[in-house]
């Protein structure tokens, strides 16, 4: 069984479509990082999990459909999305109080998570907070379920460097929870997620970034390209034009050009995972 | 459920503005009440009986009436001023009593407390977009709408004691009379009772609770209905104030339609003077009463319940 499972879910609003017929499926514990274009629909698909937008198509929660299981679907899903803002004439504690209430929490999950997230109890009110402390409080918000499911929208989002490290140490802490992180900064990605659900024209790729089979994006400098492309069956090889391969693929690849006399000079192995993506995105719409 | 009204009487209590209310309420109850003391003669005057209008003059009034309808109720109209100028009579020496009897205002200007509270309810959730971490309790929208509504009407209910017990104590000092133990005669379904001042105001301002209710659940119905815009809380405040001068006028020009809606309904300060009632009841063939008023009230806060409902359903 899956921790979240999308199947075909469509979302239009107005006259726009915004997702159009997207699956994918997360596993128990895993981080995973949501990337794609400002306006991609990212926050739309987030909405759609936390039941917070209607959609066509099914959206499973530890087995459960959202639409027929309401209660025990959000019972078991936090997060926060978009920007942030809770009731600012209120301190940290008393919003954290505010919703443990709603959530039906027993009081003292309070003071848990405010330690967890670094959040202290005094006098001082929201309005009166950054946006960093805004952020913290957010996610202890997010955790005050103790959810299966933890989702968060742009966490790192007015944390400064000191403030962004302790965060991803926190996420890598919290075991046992399937994460989404949506971002747009994705070498903070990189540095938590270990698969990435990539978001391009209305629809959803999911690829595993550290796995040691995976395909890495990869600038041949060679002698003759026309040569190289039939030898290796890759018709796009050019000098500027970056091909998807493993580092297996890569070696084989070398072997088979020195045999013919293609001279090979220089290999870029360029492994950031914004070229990985447009890679991918290159070899999914030809 | 019981969580979601805790949950919603916690964060309003910790509000400014609650204490800023309540003080409102009492301040502004106190000093009412000393000018309205010192600009009137604390004695009652008895009601005037309007004449029979000839079958012109009612027609000038009423153009769609029965004359012959009108003339059978006049009798009415009679018994129920001739009631209450005995009553006048039998009370000459409560001063309080007659100066209660202009504080029936006070309690339809809370109204405005409770338009502002129950419409920024939701609104303050529309705008800082706080909607969505309540929306993502286990509890379904229908219900976290019902905590709002159930909370708000405990707040108005709060207000009005406030109130209430300001305006006896106040009174109690201006006319040096202890209100507590004040006995007067009044008018209750047509038979003469004694009975204490303090059990007869808070009788009648009691059922200020089901207009307090209506316009509670208005504003919040126009709040979600505008996604917290402040439009919403204009038209619920000029609804709340021009209803009964609107819904006058179109029964003066034979719009009678307009009874089936709430606007004639919302103002019961106009049920607590019974010869007006009684009197506009026989001008322009109605039947205003607090019964009549509560069965619409109730209808009408029923139906923006489910309208507020279907629309709490959208993507927030």
């Amino acid at each position: 069984m899956y921790s979240l499972e999308l199947k075909n879910v469509t979302k239009v609003i107005g006259k726009n479509l915004i997702i159009d017929d997207v699956s994918f499926k997360l596993e128990k514990g895993k981080i995973y990082g949501l990337v794609g274009a400002n306006g991609s629909g990212k926050s739309t698909i987030l909405k759609i999990i936390m039941g917070l937008y209607s959609s066509t198509g099914e959206v499973f929660i530890n087995g459960n459909n959202i639409k027929r299981s309401y209660k025990e679907v959000l019972s078991c899903i936090g997060g926060i999305v978009d920007y942030v803002s809770f009731y600012d004439f209120l301190t940290a504690y008393e919003n954290l109080r505010y919703f443990a209430l709603i959530y039906e929490v027993p009081l003292n999950r309070v003071d848990d998570v405010m330690k967890l997230v670094g959040l202290v109890k005094d006098k001082k009110n929201v309005k009166n907070f950054s946006l960093g402390m805004k952020q913290r409080l957010g996610i202890a918000i997010a955790l005050l379920k103790d959810p299966d499911i933890l989702i968060l929208d742009e966490p790192t989002n007015g944390l400064d460097p000191k403030g962004i490290v302790e965060f991803r140490e926190l996420l890598l802490s919290l075991e046992d929870k399937t994460i989404i992180v949506s971002s747009h900064i994705i070498s903070e990605i990189e540095k938590i997620a270990s698969e990435i659900l990539f978001i391009h024209n209305k629809k959803i790729y999911q690829k595993s970034i550290v796995s040691n089979n995976a395909k890495k994006s990869v600038k041949f400098s060679l002698t003759d390209y026309e040569k190289a492309s039939r030898i290796l069956n890759v018709p796009s090889l050019a000098e500027d034009k970056s091909v998807f391969m493993t580092d297996e693929e890569v070696i084989d690849s070398v072997n088979k050009l020195s045999k013919e006399s293609v001279g090979v000079y220089r290999i870029n192995d360029n492994n950031s995972l914004e070229e990985m993506l447009i890679s991918m995105m290159g070899d999914d719409e030809k | 459920m019981i969580n979601l009204v805790r949950a919603d009487l916690y964060k309003e209590v910790k509000k400014k503005s609650f204490l800023f209310s309540i003080m409102l309420i009492v301040f502004v109850s106190i000093f009412s009440l000393i000018i309205i003391a010192k600009n009137i003669d604390l004695k009652s005057e008895l009601n005037s009986v309007y004449p029979l209008f000839s079958e012109e003059e009612y027609k000038d009034v009423n153009k769609y009436g029965s004359y012959l309808q009108y003339k059978n109720d006049y009798d009415k109209y009679l018994k129920v001023v001739n009631i209450e100028n005995e009553v006048i009579q039998k009370n000459k020496l409560s001063n309080s009593h007659y100066l209660l009897s202009y504080t029936h205002n006070f309690v339809f200007m809370l109204g405005v407390l409770i338009i502002f509270i129950s419409f920024h309810s939701f609104s303050y959730d529309f705008q800082k977009d706080s909607l969505r971490y309540v929306f993502m309790s286990r509890h379904s929208r229908r219900k976290i709408l019902f905590s709002k509504v159930f909370s708000n009407f405990i707040i108005s209910l709060l207000f009005l004691l406030i109130l209430l017990v300001t305006i006896f104590i106040t009174t109690s000092f201006i006319t040096s009379e202890n209100v507590f133990l004040k006995k007067v005669f009044v008018n209750i379904n047509e038979n003469i009772k004694e009975v204490y001042v303090v059990y007869n105001y808070f009788r009648i301002s009691i059922l200020y609770l089901i207009p307090f209710l209506f316009i509670s659940i208005f504003s919040m119905f126009l709040s979600i209905l505008f996604r917290g815009n402040s439009i919403g809380l204009v038209i619920s405040g000029i609804l709340y104030f021009i209803s009964l001068v609107v819904s006058q006028i179109c029964f003066k020009y034979g719009l009678d339609f307009v009874k089936y809606t709430f606007l004639p309904y919302i103002d019961f300060t106009f049920l607590s003077d019974k010869v007006n009632v009684s009197f506009n009841n026989l001008i322009y063939n109605m039947n205003f009463s607090y019964k009549v008023s509560i069965m619409f009230l109730l209808l009408y806060v029923f139906l923006f319940l489910i309208l507020s409902s279907k629309l709490l359903k959208r993507d927030v």
